[in-house]
């Protein structure tokens, strides 16, 4: 009897260890906003937007550099219920005939600005990963001026808990 | 479900062992007592650890010649701070049980090699103080933990624990303890959108695991009551 109760002692000393405490969950993060670009004209076909600049509306920073790409996956504010982003479809820089001097260089593009509305939810995931903020009642829509790139839009999920599939598609 | 089982199996097993050795040691001469103490760590870590308060009353009574009833109570308070949460968990528990005591003892000693079993339940409640929300994209500079805290709604877990230690008599009437637990809860109520990560008499939970351990350090007054 004594023998099992030296064993138990030894093996409870050796159950107390912890494990890490990491983050390991998959899917912790918060998601991004996941666009898909479409034909307007035929509307199941993917079609590239040319390079395309994104900046976020009140943000001097642009999200990452103008690339032609069919989708895109941009991060919404988490404090906000709202965040739009400046679409620039076939942004250049204009040296203005100077190539050496860039103190006269201008941007050239069509901008769309883009409007996403929503609720925020905090959701538990552990005690390593914290929480993620869920995105609910997501509504889209877009500036309309003299020249929009933007034909139609539509909401394929007004909940972004994941970025497995896109959540709003863009016809162009 | 399974292990539930296996503990009360146990428990009734042992019980019935405590019959047997009464009937067979009723025509020796034994005492009967009752040991009251408290865990002295916990004394100590609520003087030394700041956002830690915890109090403990424990009781044995022996009422056959191996075994005595034994039990638990008190209330704890800590703050844990992690790297996305930290939260502060306050509550009650008690624990009862019985002891087997392993240890042949000369005349009328009464120290202790001992293998127990409880049943512990613990009704406690949590305050998030601050939380992170994950979120590796920087571009919107919207990292920081929020600082708004949050109050839950009660939380009740009961559990069935093994425990394990020894008790010797260091001066007149006075022993001094240490034991260890493991405990395998069997029933646990998460608050909404929360876990318990924390609860008290209980311990640290570790994720998708019904397992915990503690640790005692006991400091007890013995007192005799009669003889057969």
């Amino acid at each position: 009897m004594k023998k099992t109760i030296t064993t138990l002692i030894f093996l409870l000393l050796i159950i107390s260890c912890e494990k890490d405490d990491i983050c390991t969950t998959p899917n912790a993060d918060t998601s991004h906003l996941v666009i898909r670009f479409y034909d307007y004209l035929n509307q199941s076909t993917p079609k590239e937007v040319t390079n395309l600049l994104i900046v976020g509306v009140d943000n001097t920073l642009s999200y990452g550099i103008e690339s032609t790409r069919d989708s895109i996956a941009i991060p919404l504010r988490i404090l906000e219920n709202n965040t739009s982003f400046r679409l620039i479809k076939d942004y250049a820089i204009d040296d203005n005939g100077t190539p050496t001097d860039s103190s006269d260089d201008f941007a050239t593009g069509n901008e769309d600005i883009i409007v996403l509305n929503y609720d925020n939810e905090e959701l538990f995931i552990s005690k390593a990963c914290g929480f993620k903020n869920i995105f609910n009642n997501v509504n889209f829509g877009f500036n309309s001026d003299a020249d929009n790139w933007i034909l139609s839009s539509n909401v394929v999920n007004t909940k972004i808990k994941n970025e497995d599939n896109a959540h709003i598609h863009i016809f162009h | 479900m399974r292990t539930y089982i296996f503990f009360i199996s146990l428990f009734i097993s042992f019980a019935s062992f405590a019959q047997e050795e009464e009937i067979k040691d009723s025509t020796k001469t034994h005492k009967f007592w009752l040991r009251v103490g408290t865990d002295i760590s916990k004394l100590v870590k609520t003087a030394v650890i700041k956002d830690y308060t915890a109090f403990e009353i424990n009781a044995d009574y022996k009422f056959a010649k191996k075994y005595s009833i034994a039990g638990e109570f008190g209330n704890e308070k800590r703050t844990i701070d992690e790297t996305q949460v930290n939260f502060t968990t306050e509550g009650s528990y008690f624990k009862i049980g019985v002891d087997y005591n392993a240890y042949e003892n000369w005349l009328n000693m009464e120290n202790a090699i001992f293998v127990g079993l409880r049943y512990g339940l613990s009704s406690y409640k949590h305050t998030l103080n601050s939380h992170g929300v994950l979120n590796t994209d920087f571009y919107w500079d919207e990292n920081e933990p929020i600082n708004t805290p949050i109050n839950y709604d009660n939380s009740t877990t009961h559990w069935v624990e093994l425990i394990v230690g020894i008790k010797a008599e260091v001066f007149n009437n006075l022993y001094l303890g240490i034991n260890a637990q493991l405990k395998n809860y069997v029933g646990n109520s998460a608050p909404d959108n929360f876990a318990n990560l924390y609860i008290p008499g209980f311990g640290k939970t570790v994720e998708d695991s019904k397992w915990g351990v503690g640790f005692g350090y006991t400091v007890s007054y013995f007192i005799p009551f009669y003889k057969k």
